[in-house]
């Protein structure tokens, strides 16, 4: 038994009936390296559960599925009386166009979640100097932006994965015997693979953007800035292609463009994902509606990856492990 | 076995060359790490901590080759950046805690270790507070206790004093000199108050555009050839001076009423001289002390 | 040369300083106190960028608040960095010269002398956000003299300079003092000051506790005896000796050190006196005399209370 006190090849332990309550060594266990990002996730995901206007946004991105829910009980109460509304549209499809409409409403939220996490993950620590805490310490660059990237991407996916189960329980309880499982056997992963994209994609923009701030205010700022504008522009060219358009025009492109925006790329994968059809006006007929698919997914997928391999590479440049001495 | 060592290291920030050759063996204990600035200093640091490649040579801290250990390297040293830092938005207790998990410790310990630690760098009753709120004196003192959360066999302090009045500069040197002596931790302190490094340290290395110019121990660096005396008198006095000159004393500085003195090897008993020579001369004598060179004399000398 | 009649400042419910009232002269001035104690404030009242809530300051008898002609003949180093990264040292310095009201024909010459006086020259025509903070430190010393103003406030001035540069600066600002500028310089490292000035100016929690030389502030510090350490061969004797005479409190041999005595008297000057002829009488070699409390360091920890 050696006494934790002494010093690392120091005199032999003395036994001393006096305890010395000052400082000693540490010798206890360390854990592997390998999930050391995790706890660098777990900090940022503690942090922004404690606010209380984290959890009004989580509101936010529940309400969609609850209402499509509240329909699908209506539905099954009232049956052939309720009007006929957009979730018997898709025949085949039903359940995937609900949650890809549910995730239409619950987007703008997400954005915010991740926004609220992410603008400040890195900012807030190039603020502080906090970089230098983290690199003295046996982690590398890459554990540090994992575990920035982690917790963003945790707390996005959470808010965006956890309603959509609640509502897929929902549905494979009480619509089993209607065939829901036998109609849609893929939903689960749709609704998996949505969350997944949506998370990531907000996290990897809005870390690469704190990255190069010092201040989360600014960083916040700009990256809802950047996200609005994108998808302003987008609006402005898609409505300017669809005026020109008439009842016979193809408006494959037209719906491209407007999905030309970082909102829009996101949408537009998950569009993808749930392979479902649109009910769009058709040009020049307002009250005539036309079915329109998601745009190609070559394009988005493009588009996608730019934005989150952008993400992830703009951070990585910026976080310079060289700073944490200064001259 | 040294703390770290560099041998013929080069290093280059793209073509311009911080490092040239140096080597250097940091021994074990507490040991200030000197030089002007633009020395390379910071840049053998960087290396140690593994964050720059050598160009060529190799550098060592603890046994493990900087080059490709900074893991280890990290694991085991604790760094006090000179630079005000910390994490936002946590209170005293989980920042330290938080710092010791990211250098591996489970959680339950971790936050064992951080009260400890806290509890030795004067932190106590403020532990629960936001460090946002903190003063100087106690930001310098939590850079300490994260460097120290971990158990590291070697403290890097960088400018450990500051930006602190009088009492955190006491109470900082106080808590370097326990680590260092009570507690078995090598410690390397970078300071510009050398004075400082006086206090704490036992021997220093001092470099100059990336070489070493002087190495020793504190004691040894501040002794001087001969005999030589400080003596300090109420008021200046000239006819003391002359006094001293007569029994053949030769001054060398002097700074208001206070002088050095050079005295030659036939006094046998320096205080029966000067005490005589403040008898005769009506001086009054307020210290005498055999001179040391101080380490700003031994620096200014390495570097110039 | 300034002057301080009960000034205060608040700044809204915090007190910056309290009911001051002193004069500095040509010279140099230390300007010290712990954190918080009011130095910034006290050196912003003076350079005219406060003005005190009640009392007067007065510089060259004027109000220097917002006193165009009080600013020009005061330089001003804040112990902030105010300093912008994109230009060079020299086109900061040329521009605070042109603020000063330097005239255009003279600037060039003149801050090419600052530059040199701050040994900056080598490096002035490089980026300010390339420079090490010794360098930055020194622009902003720079850019205080350029003016050739007879006040100069320098608020922690050597912080971030090496050793050579500290050497470098205190060596300056003391030749500045003797032209017969006013030279005050706020600083919390107590052996350089020593080696500056025994001119201080003690503040603690806004109040001024202590004003002039070190020294003779010292020997009025009654509630702590002058303590005095002899190191001989013969220390227990000595210490006997020594107990002989009224004004020894007490003699106290040192637990690690058998050799070395420690007195305390509150007649310093009759126990000094008395001394060469106790030792020189009795034969004792005395290796070492020495007072740990006589020295600017004791001087702050008797008066100021943490």
């Amino acid at each position: 038994m050696t006494d934790p006190g002494s010093a690392p090849g120091g005199a032999p332990p003395v036994v001393s009936p006096i305890a010395d309550l000052t400082y000693r060594h540490y010798d206890g266990p360390l854990n592997s390296r390998a999930f050391r990002f995790w706890i660098v996730a777990l900090v940022g995901i503690r942090q922004v559960m404690r606010k209380w206007w984290f959890w009004l946004l989580v509101l936010g991105s529940v309400w969609p599925y609850g209402l499509i829910g509240f329909f699908f009980f209506l539905e099954s109460r009232l049956g052939d009386d309720l009007p006929r509304t957009f979730l018997n549209a898709a025949p085949g499809a039903k359940y995937s166009t609900a949650f890809f409409q549910a995730f239409d409403w619950q987007m703008f939220w997400l954005m915010v979640i991740g926004l609220s996490v992410g603008a400040a993950s890195i900012a807030a620590d190039n603020k502080t100097n906090a970089l230098q805490v983290y690199l003295a310490k046996p982690i590398t660059k890459t554990d540090y932006l994992l575990g920035k990237w982690m917790g963003v991407f945790s707390v996005v996916f959470a808010a965006a994965l956890l309603p959509a189960l609640l509502l897929y329980t929902y549905c494979l309880l009480s619509f089993w015997s209607n065939g829901f499982l036998r109609q849609e056997p893929w939903l689960i992963f749709k609704i998996l693979g949505a969350s997944a994209s949506a998370a990531a994609g907000f996290a990897s923009l809005f870390i690469g953007v704190s990255a190069w701030s010092r201040s989360p205010m600014m960083a916040g700022a700009f990256s809802a800035g950047m996200y609005f504008a994108s998808g302003i522009v987008a609006t402005i060219l898609w409505a300017a292609l669809y005026g020109r358009s008439s009842a016979s025009t193809d408006i494959t492109n037209a719906v491209l463009v407007q999905h030309a925006s970082i909102g829009g790329v996101l949408k537009a994968l998950v569009w993808n994902i749930y392979d479902v059809t649109v009910r769009m006006p058709t040009p020049g007929r307002m009250f005539m509606p036309t079915d329109v698919r998601a745009p190609s997914l070559g394009f988005v997928l493009v588009a996608y990856l730019a934005i989150v391999i952008g993400g992830l590479v703009a951070a990585r440049l910026r976080i310079r492990a060289v700073e944490v001495v200064t001259g | 076995m040294p703390v770290a060592s560099a041998r013929d290291l080069i290093v280059k920030y793209g073509t311009k060359t911080a490092i040239g050759g140096l080597s250097v063996d940091i021994p074990e204990g507490s040991v200030g790490l000197l030089g002007p600035n633009g020395a390379g200093k910071t840049t053998l640091i960087k290396t140690w901590l593994g964050f720059l490649r050598p160009h060529s040579g190799s550098a060592q801290v603890l046994g493990h080759n900087a080059a490709t250990e900074g893991l280890q390297i990290r694991q085991r040293i604790g760094l006090m950046p000179e630079q005000d830092c910390h994490i936002p938005g946590m209170n005293a207790v989980t920042y330290v805690a938080y710092t010791g998990e990211l250098a591996g410790m489970p959680g339950n310990h971790a936050l064992r270790r951080a009260h400890e630690v806290l509890e030795y760098c004067g932190l106590g009753e403020a532990r629960y507070r936001q460090i946002e709120t903190y003063s100087t004196g106690m930001r310098q003192r939590i850079k300490l206790a994260q460097a120290l959360v971990h158990g590291p066999r070697l403290l890097l302090l960088d400018e450990p004093t500051n930006g602190l009045d009088p009492e955190g500069r006491n109470e900082m040197l106080r808590l370097i000199r326990d680590i260092s002596r009570a507690k078995g931790i090598n410690v390397i302190v970078c300071s510009h108050l050398l004075p400082d490094v006086e206090e704490t340290c036992d021997q220093v290395v001092v470099i100059r555009d990336g070489m070493l110019v002087t190495e020793g121990t504190v004691q040894q660096l501040r002794q001087m050839a001969g005999l030589h005396m400080d003596v300090e008198l109420r008021e200046p006095s000239e006819a003391f001076i002359a006094a001293m000159e007569r029994r053949g004393a030769r001054v060398v500085s002097t700074l208001g009423s206070k002088c050095r003195l050079a005295l030659p090897q036939t006094v046998e008993d320096p205080g029966q001289a000067v005490f005589s020579a403040a008898l005769d001369t009506g001086a009054q004598v307020r210290a005498l002390k055999p001179a040391l060179r101080s380490l700003e004399d031994v620096f200014m000398e390495a570097v110039q | 040369m300034i002057s301080l009649t009960r000034a205060s400042r608040w700044y809204g419910q915090v007190i910056g300083i309290n009911d001051v009232t002193c004069t500095i002269q040509a010279g140099l001035t230390a300007l010290l106190g712990p954190n918080g104690a009011g130095k910034s404030t006290f050196m912003k009242l003076v350079t005219g960028q406060l003005r005190p809530t009640t009392g007067d300051v007065r510089v060259f008898n004027q109000r220097p608040f917002a006193n165009t002609h009080v600013f020009r003949r005061i330089g001003y180093c804040p112990e902030i960095e105010a300093l912008y990264d994109d230009m060079t040292g020299r086109s900061f310095v040329t521009m605070l010269a042109a603020m000063a009201g330097i005239a255009r024909a003279k600037r060039a010459e003149r801050v090419d002398e600052v530059l040199g006086m701050v040994s900056m020259s080598h490096a002035a025509d490089r980026r300010i956000g390339g420079y090490s903070k010794g360098m930055r430190q020194r622009i902003k010393i720079a850019q205080a003299l350029v003016h050739d103003p007879e006040i100069i406030i320098l608020d922690e001035p050597l912080n971030g300079l090496d050793p050579v540069g500290r050497k470098e600066m205190t060596a300056l600002f003391l030749r500045l003092a003797t032209e017969n500028r006013c030279v005050l310089v706020s600083s919390h490292i107590l052996y350089e000051v020593e080696q500056m000035t025994r001119q201080i100016i003690l503040m603690d929690r806004g109040r001024l506790r202590a004003m002039g030389d070190v020294y003779q502030i010292r020997a009025l510090i009654d509630a702590h005896p002058h303590r005095v350490s002899i190191t001989t061969s013969r220390a227990r004797d000595l210490a006997r000796r020594l107990l002989e005479f009224p004004y020894i409190l007490s003699a106290t041999l040192d637990s690690a050190d058998a050799r070395q005595v420690t007195i305390e008297t509150r007649s310093p000057d009759a126990f000094y006196d008395d001394l060469p002829r106790i030792v020189l009488a009795d034969g004792y070699r005395v290796e070492e005399l020495d007072s740990p409390d006589n020295n600017l360091e004791a001087v702050f920890r008797y008066l100021v209370k943490g």
